[in-house]
């Protein structure tokens, strides 16, 4: 054996040693048995020992792996009717109870942890307190699985907005009444929240949560409402109070305080419907003031047109009598002027013939003129004959005398003739001078006949002139008659206009008067309302009156003093005591 | 022996209500321990068990579907309580009510699978051993092809029927 054996002796010695002290501490049978084995082993040798070893090695292993909290080893390969064959199945059997009971507890909770409570510990086959464990855990499990079960019931009231339910006895009492308490406090508090909010309902804002034991969330909720509450109350409050006062007609009010949210939005709607109201109301004024200024105006306007229409409707109807007298002339004035022109015709025939006897006279007178030069020339021969004559006589003579007296008879006879002849050259110078002075006298008759004639002419001329004024006048007088006729209906229809418009003017003077108690009424109805100071700048209503008498000019020639009046009443901003006079 | 060799008989080992099976496996079923208990229901000895697949004590009677659901789940990591018939080294057989975990190491690696297997509910044996008949005659009227599908509709309609999870089944069958 030498040094190997005593090397295993003392390894020997040395693992009872260890297992002795593990026997002493753990007091177990098991190992008693064990110790019992070692020191048989001892006994009966060393190579007993040897063939141990490896068994040994196997549970000291098992041993050093539970030491280390790995309870997978297992003893394998144990020889049959070995020494330590019962050791090492007990120490295999007690693993797989401990492993057992690890694995059972391990799962059941780790299915626990996520709320799966169906798995249940299994304790059959296993002994002493093991099983105890387990029961133990399928216990707890049952009551956590209870409680889950009875919060979820909870939760799930509370999911479905049922605050009345309760965990029920089962569950451990002090768990029990911590979430029953907190459902009672939740509870409580909700329902007094449905008060409030009934109350609201009922148009009640002063109603509050009693927050006394209330604590955290529930009470901050709590403290949240009674604010809303008080800002709600104070926003309806105040609302009413400008409601009111709008009521009485005073626009001037506003909502002061300081909301959020709904409550800002409802605010300033208040305040700009208001604002925009007695904006509205200020112009309904003013404008109402203007159209009474403009209705009086228009009133005014439609008396001063109506007398003025009555005045024209006289005006038209003696226009119309004047006309019948001026047709009537007319008239007589035609039949004038075509006995006239008749008259006229009658001359210019009379001138005519006179015209033709002149010319005849001319003629005749030119016939006289002829005749007399004839008559002149033939006076001119005679003369000229006497001369001739006394030319023959006085040779006569002369011859007579120097045929002595044989020529004396014929001397007297010369001297007969030559007296013939002086007084035949009297006579025709006589007769010359009377021819002369007939010429004279023929040419002037004929200058005069010729200047009748163009009298005549001048007269005929004037006569057809006068004819033809005679005409146009009658025609004239048709057409003026005719003309006078179409004024004489222009009248009639004149007249029936007028009538009409002066029913018109009538109309309009009683609705302008309508509405001028209209815009009264409107005014007094308006000056209800206290808009504060008036903005709204005067010259609008006095633009609309400019244009109102630029519209009228001929009615309105003169604005009467009382509108004047009126208007720098409307220019003036009002104060109340005008609008009175109204 | 092979397993396939065995010819399954009437023979019926009852489990005592301390009785305790305790057995390990690796990833692929393969047997890494087994208990006395584990040895004396299935009649094999420790060198037998060590390293043979565990369907060494499987029965023919069992439908291959709770067998799938069984490797689906605990593959999935996740434990599973179940009824299973196994057979005897001598063709016997004994009803257990088996609880099958994940086994993993300290860096959480699947390392194999614990199985616990204790006295089952007689009743609870009652009802599933008809519930299995039905599930195996359905298997071996459709084909090994259509077998699992068959048969687990056959376990879901049963459920659904009831209105039950499977692990419900399981714990109200033990409770009854």
């Amino acid at each position: 054996m030498g040094i190997v054996q005593t090397s295993w002796l003392m390894a020997g010695m040395a693992l009872v040693a260890s297992i002795f002290a593990a026997v002493v501490s753990e007091g177990s049978v098991v190992s008693l048995l064990l110790v019992a084995v070692t020191v048989g082993v001892l006994i009966v040798g060393l190579r007993a020992l040897k063939a141990d070893q490896a068994i040994l090695e196997k549970m000291e292993h098992v041993a050093v792996d539970a030491n280390r909290g790995i309870l997978e080893s297992r003893v394998t390969h144990i020889p049959v009717g070995h020494r330590y064959e019962e050791c090492a199945w007990a120490i295999n059997e007690m693993m797989d109870q401990t492993e057992t009971v690890f694995r059972d507890v391990s799962t059941t909770l780790n299915r626990m942890v996520v709320g799966d409570y169906g798995r249940h510990p299994q304790p059959v086959g296993l002994r002493g307190l093991f099983p105890e464990i387990l029961v133990t855990v399928d216990d707890v499990q049952e009551r956590v699985k209870k409680t889950m079960d009875s919060l979820a019931h909870v939760m799930a009231g509370l999911g479905d907005g049922d605050l009345g339910v309760r965990m029920g006895d089962d569950v451990e009492a002090l768990f029990r009444d911590q979430v029953n308490g907190a459902m009672v406090s939740i509870d409580e508090v909700l329902k007094q929240f449905g008060e409030i909010v009934k109350q609201l309902e009922q148009g009640d804002c002063s109603g509050r949560v009693e927050l006394d034991g209330v604590k955290g969330d529930l009470h901050q909720l709590g403290v949240n409402i009674n604010q809303s509450m008080e800002f709600f109350g104070a926003a309806v409050t105040e609302t009413v109070m400008v409601a009111e006062r709008m009521k009485g007609g005073d626009l001037t009010a506003r909502i002061e305080g300081e909301f959020r949210g709904m409550l800002r939005t409802l605010k300033e709607s208040i305040n700009t419907t208001q604002a925009k109201f007695a904006e509205i109301v200020g112009s309904v004024r003013t404008s109402a003031t203007g159209v009474n200024s403009n209705a009086l105006e228009v009133s005014n306007g439609s008396q001063d047109l109506a007398s003025r229409t009555a005045e024209q409707a006289a005006s038209l109807e003696q226009t119309a009598a004047s006309m019948e007298q001026i047709s009537s002339t007319v008239n007589l004035s035609a039949d004038n002027a075509v006995q006239a022109s008749q008259l006229a015709e009658d001359s210019v025939h009379h001138v005519t013939e006179g015209t033709s006897v002149i010319s005849r006279a001319v003629e005749a007178m030119e016939g006289i003129n002829e005749s007399s030069s004839k008559i002149s020339e033939i006076i001119s021969l005679i003369d000229g004959i006497a001369f001739q004559t006394n030319l023959l006589a006085l040779n006569a003579a002369v011859e007579a005398a120097r045929a002595g007296e044989h020529g004396r008879g014929f001397a007297v006879v010369a001297g007969e003739v030559r007296s013939l002849a002086q007084r035949s050259a009297d006579a025709a110078k006589d007769i010359k001078g009377l021819i002369e002075n007939s010429s004279i006298r023929i040419e002037e008759g004929s200058r005069l006949v010729g200047e009748s004639g163009k009298s005549l002419d001048a007269i005929q001329n004037s006569i057809k002139k006068m004819n033809d004024i005679a005409r146009e006048i009658a025609l004239s007088a048709k057409e003026q008659t005719q003309g006078i006729e179409q004024v004489n209906s222009a009248v009639t229809q004149l007249d029936s206009v007028t009538q009409e418009n002066a029913a018109l003017v009538e109309e309009t003077a009683a609705s302008s008067e309508h509405l001028s108690r209209q815009a009264d009424q409107l005014s007094e109805m308006v000056s209800f309302f206290d808009v504060g100071v008036l903005k709204t700048a005067p010259a609008e209503p006095s633009a609309r009156v400019k244009k109102a008498g630029k519209a009228a000019p001929v009615t309105m020639k003169k604005p009467p003093k009382a509108q004047l009046a009126k208007r720098s009443a409307v220019a003036t901003p009002s104060a109340d005591s005008e609008w009175a006079e109204f | 022996m092979k397993q396939k060799d065995i010819v399954p008989t009437d023979r019926e080992r009852v489990m005592r209500k301390e009785d305790f099976i305790v057995s390990k496996t690796d990833l692929s079923g393969r047997i890494t321990y087994g208990n006395r208990i584990f040895i004396e229901f299935s009649g094999y000895t420790e060198k037998e068990l060590l390293g043979a697949q565990h369907n060494i004590i499987r029965h023919p009677d069992m439908p291959r579907a709770v067998f799938q659901l069984l490797w689906d789940t605990i593959q999935a990591g996740k434990e599973i309580f179940a009824y299973v018939k196994n057979m005897s080294k001598d063709g016997g057989f004994y009803w257990v009510f088996a609880n099958v975990t994940p086994s993993y190491d300290v860096n959480r690696n699947l390392v194999g699978y614990y199985s616990v297997r204790r006295k089952p509910n007689p009743k609870a044996i009652e009802v599933v051993s008809g519930l299995y008949q039905v599930m195996l005659a359905e298997e071996q009227r459709v084909g090994a092809k259509d077998a699992i599908a068959t048969s687990t509709q056959i376990l879901v309609d049963t459920l659904t029927e009831k209105g039950l999870s499977y692990e419900e089944l399981i714990f109200a069958l033990e409770a009854s």
